[in-house]
């Protein structure tokens, strides 16, 4: 299989880098009238996205200093953005190079001589060897600190996003768990229901990473909280990282770095041994204490229901 | 249960936020730009495997579609246990439909022709029961636990089948070519 290994240019730095990057390319706009994060949100972003139109940065949601960014990823072409593809390439085929690049990645065929691997092999090497994260000090996620009776999810405009839902609902929560007997951490996004000013059900699925960390924990470390660290507004390749179907052996933080053409950026929390992404916009810190779980929903889902 | 203890920022903080809805919403988009990052993993370990498409509609993965270069009897059989084992994406996939090549299968009209020609349902479906499912999918008995389905849609081959089995009607090229030039004579 051909893997394109050309050289990636930094496409950006952080969300923020992004963002400015697609308002310049008229892929973002600024909606400077008041939009309640309550229901109101969600039709103006679903009729934006049934066009096909830009990301949405609500300036002023109501009842909030805050802004929203909404739709993000609401176009292929954004995504593939996102994933650092070149602005002039097509975006299904920058996908596709992405895909060929993970398969290698993901099922590594020996080299076939010295040539092969000269030729194949180590412009990939030599590509994801140095993507290996960067901790930093003075990360900008950590300008401010709110603690005590300053932690309180109200501050934040989290969307109510259908009529019936429960509660308001974190969606783009990319959360950071270590499992008990492992050095990797593992990244994951799962919806969150806001339930108290400092309280949230995290809805992970069985299969998934966070939730096998939780339960390696509680059998190891029976009795003692679970550290948890959710980042809102990472780097697009640090988010799409997290969903994205990359190998065991590869971390979502190289493999951000491999898309975006930078090293990952991460700051060690300031409660617990986390390392979140240096750039996140928001980040929540915070334990899960044993025995404490909750009934979730209802909500509104991606099937309709 | 999460307890968030401490909350940081950046400067003038951005919330980054989305829905989830009935398709098409946000994850529909993702998802249809993941099926692209998708098919190149899936020809590595399938090179048979022509081309691979989880339709929005179906939730971005409840149902997939492949095309497939047949090789020997019971050739899409294999297929389907291999996607249903070989990414964790595909573990909730409750139907996957296996064409040839020659379906394109972006086309629903294209993959419904293919299901109503080449499909006896006896004997060309495969259920499996008491595997893993989505606990949100309230259609499965058990949350957590359900069936998925195998839809064989390929032409069946001599092992396969006794019977002799049609072949899709397609115009020689040479007449093509002869009303091609015809063509600005005919006044249509």
């Amino acid at each position: 299989m051909d893997v394109k290994v050309a050289k990636r240019e930094m496409r950006y730095r952080d969300l923020r880098d992004f963002l400015s990057q697609l308002e310049r390319a008229g892929e973002l706009k600024r909606v400077r009238a008041e939009v309640d994060p309550n229901l109101e949100m969600t039709e103006v972003c679903d009729r934006v996205l049934k066009s096909g139109g830009p990301a949405l940065l609500f300036e002023k949601p109501k009842g909030h200093s805050i802004p929203v960014l909404g739709n993000l990823f609401g176009t292929t072409r954004r995504v593939a953005l996102a994933m650092g593809a070149d602005p002039r390439a097509d975006p299904l085929e920058a996908l596709r190079d992405i895909g060929a690049l993970l398969a290698v990645l993901k099922e590594p065929e020996p080299p076939r001589g010295f040539r092969d691997a000269f030729e194949r092999w180590i412009p990939i090497v030599k590509q994801v060897m140095p993507m290996s994260p960067k901790e930093v000090s003075g990360a900008p996620c950590q300008e401010l600190t709110w603690e005590g009776k300053g932690v309180d999810l109200a501050r934040l405009p989290i969307q109510t996003c259908w009529p019936g839902d429960a509660g308001p609902l974190i969606t783009w929560g990319l959360t950071i768990t270590r499992g008990p007997l492992k050095e990797r951490q593992n990244l994951g996004i799962y919806r969150q229901q806001v339930i108290a000013s400092n309280k949230l059900i995290m809805r992970w699925l069985p299969h998934r990473g966070g939730a096998a960390d939780f339960r390696e924990h509680s059998e190891a470390r029976a009795g003692e909280p679970f550290p948890v660290a959710v980042a809102l507004g990472a780097d697009p390749a640090t988010i799409l990282a997290a969903v994205a179907p990359i190998p065991d052996t590869l971390s979502e933080y190289q493999f951000a770095g491999l898309l975006r053409g930078s090293r990952t950026e991460i700051a060690r929390c300031r409660g617990s041994d986390l390392h979140v992404p240096a750039s996140s916009e928001i980040v929540l810190e915070g334990v899960i204490h044993p025995g404490e779980s909750a009934a979730e929903g209802p909500f509104g889902d991606h099937t309709g229901y | 249960m999460f307890t968030v203890d401490r909350i940081t920022l950046r400067r003038d903080a951005i919330y980054h936020s989305t829905y989830t809805g009935k398709p098409p919403d946000e994850p529909a988009v993702l998802g249809a730009a993941l099926n692209e990052v998708f098919v190149p993993i899936l020809r590595k370990q399938f090179p048979e495997i022509e081309d691979f498409y989880l339709p929005p509609e179906g939730c971005s993965y409840r149902l997939a579609v492949v095309s497939m270069k047949k090789q020997y009897p019971g050739h899409a059989k294999r297929v389907m246990f291999g996607i249903w084992s070989v990414l964790r994406q595909f573990m909730y996939t409750k139907f996957i439909v296996v064409t040839d090549d020659d379906v394109d299968i972006r086309e629903w009209k294209e993959v419904v022709w293919a299901l109503t020609t080449r499909v006896d349902a006896a004997r060309d479906i495969l259920v499996v029961e008491n595997t893993p499912i989505d606990y949100l999918d309230f259609a499965s008995p058990i949350a957590g636990l359900g069936s998925k389905m195998g839809i064989d849609a390929t032409n069946k081959w001599p092992a396969e089948t006794s019977r002799a089995w049609g072949r899709p009607i397609a115009m020689q090229s040479e007449v093509k070519r002869r009303v091609d030039l015809l063509w600005k004579d005919l006044g249509l």
